[in-house]
């Protein structure tokens, strides 16, 4: 039956009173209006006749939310300045709430950007007890032997993928440099993501040995260096100095599974290749692969877990004291369990925050509504003498809310969708993949946010202003009315929150702001006031280890020539910029393994770097003959915890199968992060024989700020010329600089080799130094 | 007739929707014919209030009880005559079957003693 109209109605009364009238006037012989009249008297109440068919008729909620809209609107209208302060403030709370989601959401929930990504999982390895691992990235990585195990036996996994990443020397990308991916030969079928141009990898060319070497191009690579010309294909390329061809272009948008952005896919084959340095194909018990595997058709999350989990304690049968806990991880771009422990912590406490700040917002609303709805009591008061039922107002009153917490929320939505990005922009995340768009899900908690936030500021206030007594109210009682309603002590409440939460804030930014400058202020153990490193990638660029030995020995006498330049020393790596695990047996004492960090430096490290010796002598480049037991220093708690309660000095330990003696003990230092307290860390001899992979540390003399111009002379940045004067967050401080690539100058004329580097710079502007 | 007679009994609560389909039971009214037709049913003893008919004849219609269209009356006016749907008929048998349980009921509480005053 479609819905009558409110006029049909109307003509049918009408044409019952003529009716009536017709009837009154044959019977009773009365005139027709006096008929009419008689009619309409008989009839009784027209008007409320029609309304109750109305509202028979239609939704009526409906239409009352309609009114309470429009009335809303029309309030919210005539008092501008409250409405804006309120609508900032809670664009504000929700727009700094829904930013920090979407951030979170779019490293650890958002679904992979490949077909199916529901159906994708990654698979880590913890490990507990007794284990020795090689950390290339990340322990909860896989070893290539390990990824095999996995593969050979989930048969829930309709495929099980591979890949590593590795940083490549490629002349034609804009810096100089890609972001590339080792991968297995399914990599492309798993992740169901087409290759665009050409093919992806053929069976040959991922067997064991290998083929010929072959890459597949990002889309956004091929566009950017290749100008988008599909001639590229069966083209050479050089990555790392290694001649690679190029079979394909993958699907625009995609640049893999990682936050890293990957611009280049080769196949595992090639990793010899291309890294020199390391021969992580072979090696077992080296962290640096990431797994993802697809579920199979019909195949469930749990069932893959115990095949993993099986797998998982069979390795471990051939790893006494070892126990591995297998992890599946929905696929996402940053799901590696020690990341997300870390991000959950992280994550929670800027999320607490955040919505401390909306619970400051929702309290400083609600104490503003309690203050009208004193100041609407009389009309209230009219309202309900009127018949107006006090549930109709509470909603009218709520709706007032709502319609300023979903206004509201739609500037926070803007600023969501606009905060993230700059953000990224400022932190320099331009190699870093981040879909940072709205979706239902950031719509939905922006929606879901400001709802809750207008019940929350709104629903007290409605109440308390539609529960007071109507006759006192309406003869203008307000004194009185207030005195006995006391809504004075409910806004004291609220004050309360408001101070309480505000306090809280204020508390955190100190404690934030303390930590920050205890990073600034922290004794890291080292000085890095005017340190700069110079790294030369000479693996990467086909030197072997004799003539490389001769460039660093021909440099070292350039470099400490060099006006400005107080020291020369070598090392593998600058504390915080990377790490390099191993674990370490002492030879003498208990049988046990620790595990530690390492670094690799020439004699004159340590005193270069200001870190003290607590006991015992540096060991000299002399005496380093790469044969044979080698001195090393160790660093305090190290050695403690190697030979706990005993002399260390002059003990054995082994590490890498290379046996070393302890010759000096060095004061703990923050090496892996400003944030942990110093842990095991020890100091081995750099061979002689091969310095390839050691970057030159030099100690730069005055301020650092001066020495780009001076640099520059046989150096030619091809960044930005203004990096020492960047100024860097707290965490970064020391190390993080400039990558500076440098093509042109004295190494193409001295070496006569095209020749990249990189180097990276403290900034002697930090005022604590 | 007048409508202002008070002598009359008002409809107990519930009873109008039961009159209407059992008038209708007898062709298609319009809703002024179906308020005479029970006054007059009723041997002029039940009040109908207009008021409530048409609010009434609307209720039921909703429920598909009634359907109703436009006609023309036979003083030549214009008014919608409703009839009886099958659900209507059905819905007609359930409530007399109520009614009667109900007189029944009140019937035997009231007991013979009180039948004749």
């Amino acid at each position: 039956m479609s819905a009558r109209s409110d006029d049909d109605f109307r003509d049918e009364i009408e044409a019952h009173l003529e009716l009536e009238a017709d009837r009154l006037a044959a019977e009773q012989g009365l005139s027709r209006e006096e008929a009419r009249a008689r009619a309409t008297r008989a009839f009784g109440n027209v008007t409320r006749a029609r309304e109750r068919f109305h509202e028979a008729q239609h939704w009526r909620w409906l239409e009352q939310v309609r009114q309470d809209l429009a009335f809303g609107l029309r309030s919210l209208k005539a008092r501008p300045g409250f409405t804006l302060t309120a609508l900032l403030t809670i664009g504000l709370g929700v727009g700094v709430n829904t930013a920090v989601f979407t951030l979170f959401y779019a490293l650890i929930a958002r679904p992979l950007p490949v077909t199916e990504p529901n159906r994708l999982y990654n698979i880590y390895q913890e490990f507990s007890g007794d284990y020795g691992r090689r950390v290339d990235g990340m322990t909860s990585l896989l070893a290539l032997p390990e990824y095999r195990e996995y593969q050979a036996t989930a048969r829930s996994f309709s495929g099980l993928a591979a890949y590593g990443e590795l940083g490549l020397a490629f002349e034609r990308a804009r810096d100089g440099t890609a972001q590339g991916q080792l991968v297995t030969c399914n990599f492309f079928q798993v992740l169901g993501t087409a290759v665009r141009l050409g093919r992806g990898f053929g069976a040959d060319e991922c067997a064991a040995g290998g083929g010929a070497p072959v890459a597949v191009l990002s889309h956004r690579l091929w566009r950017e260096a290749f100008a988008g010309d599909s001639g590229v294909l069966g083209t050479t390329i050089e990555l790392n100095h290694a001649h690679l061809t190029v079979v394909g272009v993958a699907e625009p948008g995609f640049a893999g599974v990682g936050l890293r952005t990957a611009d280049v896919w080769m196949p595992l084959p090639v990793q010899p290749l291309v890294d020199r340095q390391r021969d992580s194909l072979l090696e077992s018990e080296t962290s640096w692969l990431y797994v993802i595997g697809r579920l199979a058709p019909g195949a469930t999350v749990a069932q893959a877990q115990r095949e993993v989990d099986a797998v998982g304690r069979r390795l471990d049968e051939t790893h006494p004291g070892r126990v591995t806990k297998v992890i599946l991880q929905r696929g996402a771009l940053f799901n590696a369990p020690e990341i997300q422990r870390e991000g959950g912590i992280v994550g929670g406490a800027i999320g607490g925050l955040a919505l401390l700040v909306l619970v400051v917002i929702c309290a400083n609303l609600m104490n503003l509504l309690l203050a009208r709805g004193i100041a609407r009591q009389r009309e209230i008061a009219i309202r309900l003498a009127l018949g107006g039922s006090r549930r109709r107002l509470v909603a009218q009153l709520i709706t007032e809310s709502l319609l300023l917490a979903v206004a509201g929320g739609a500037i926070g939505l803007g600023l969501a969708a606009g905060l993230p990005p700059v953000l990224l922009r400022l932190v320099d995340a331009s190699t870093v993949q981040l879909d940072l768009s709205l979706d239902p899900a950031i719509f939905g908690v922006a929606l879901l946010l400001s709802t809750l936030a207008a019940l929350a500021f709104g629903l007290l206030p409605a109440l308390h202003a539609t529960r007071i007594p109507v006759a006192s109210a309406l003869k203008g009682a307000s004194a009185i009315s207030q005195e006995r309603h006391r809504p004075g002590r409910l806004r004291s409440a609220v004050v309360g929150i408001q101070v309480a939460g505000s306090t809280c804030l204020v508390i955190c930014s100190a404690v934030l702001l303390r930590s920050a400058l205890r990073q600034a202020t922290l004794d890291p153990g080292y000085d890095p006031t005017g340190v700069v490193s110079l790294s030369l990638n000479l693996p990467q660029l086909g030197y072997e280890a004799e003539r490389s030995r001769a460039l660093y020995a021909d440099l070292e006498g350039r470099l400490t020539a060099t006006p400005g330049v107080e020291g020369v020393a070598r090392a593998e790596m600058l504390p915080l910029l990377s790490r390099h695990g191993e674990p370490a047996r002492p030879l003498d004492g208990e049988e046990r393994s620790l595990q530690a960090d390492w670094n690799v430096i020439s004699g004159a490290y340590l005193p270069l770097m200001k870190i003290p010796l607590v006991s015992g002598r540096l060991f000299t480049d002399a005496e380093v003959t790469g044969q044979g037991e080698q001195p090393a220093v160790l660093s305090r708690r190290m050695a403690g915890a190697l030979w706990p309660g005993q002399e260390p000095l002059g003990r054995r330990f082994e590490a890498n199968k290379v046996q070393y003696r302890v010759v000096g003990i060095a004061a703990d230092v923050y090496h892996v992060s400003l944030q942990e307290r110093p842990g095991y860390f020890g100091y081995l001899p750099a061979s002689p024989a091969d310095p390839r992979g050691l970057v030159f540390v030099l100690r730069m003399r005055g301020t650092w700020r001066r020495s780009p111009g001076r640099w520059s002379g046989w150096c030619t940045c091809s960044t930005r010329p203004s990096w020492s004067r960047r100024r860097h967050s707290p965490s970064a401080w020391s190390w993080r600089g400039c990558r500076c690539g440098c093509r042109a100058g004295w190494p193409r004329c001295w070496a006569g080799w095209r020749c990249c580097w990189r180097s990276s710079a403290s900034t002697a502007s930090w005022p604590t130094g | 007739m007048s409508t202002q007679d008070g002598d009359r009994e008002a409809l107990l609560q519930g009873t109008l929707d039961l009159l209407i389909l059992r008038t209708l039971a007898r062709g298609p009214a319009h809703g002024h014919d179906i308020a005479l037709a029970i006054q007059r049913d009723s041997g002029d003893a039940l009040l109908v209030d207009h008021g409530s008919l048409y609010p009434a004849l609307q209720r039921l219609e909703k429920r598909r009880w009634l359907s109703a269209e436009w006609g023309v009356s036979p003083n030549n006016r214009r008014a919608r005559y409703y009839a009886l749907t099958a659900a209507g008929r059905k819905q007609l048998r359930i409530e007399v079957d109520r009614w009667q349980r109900l007189v029944l009921a009140v019937g035997r509480v009231l007991g013979p003693d009180l039948a004749t005053p």
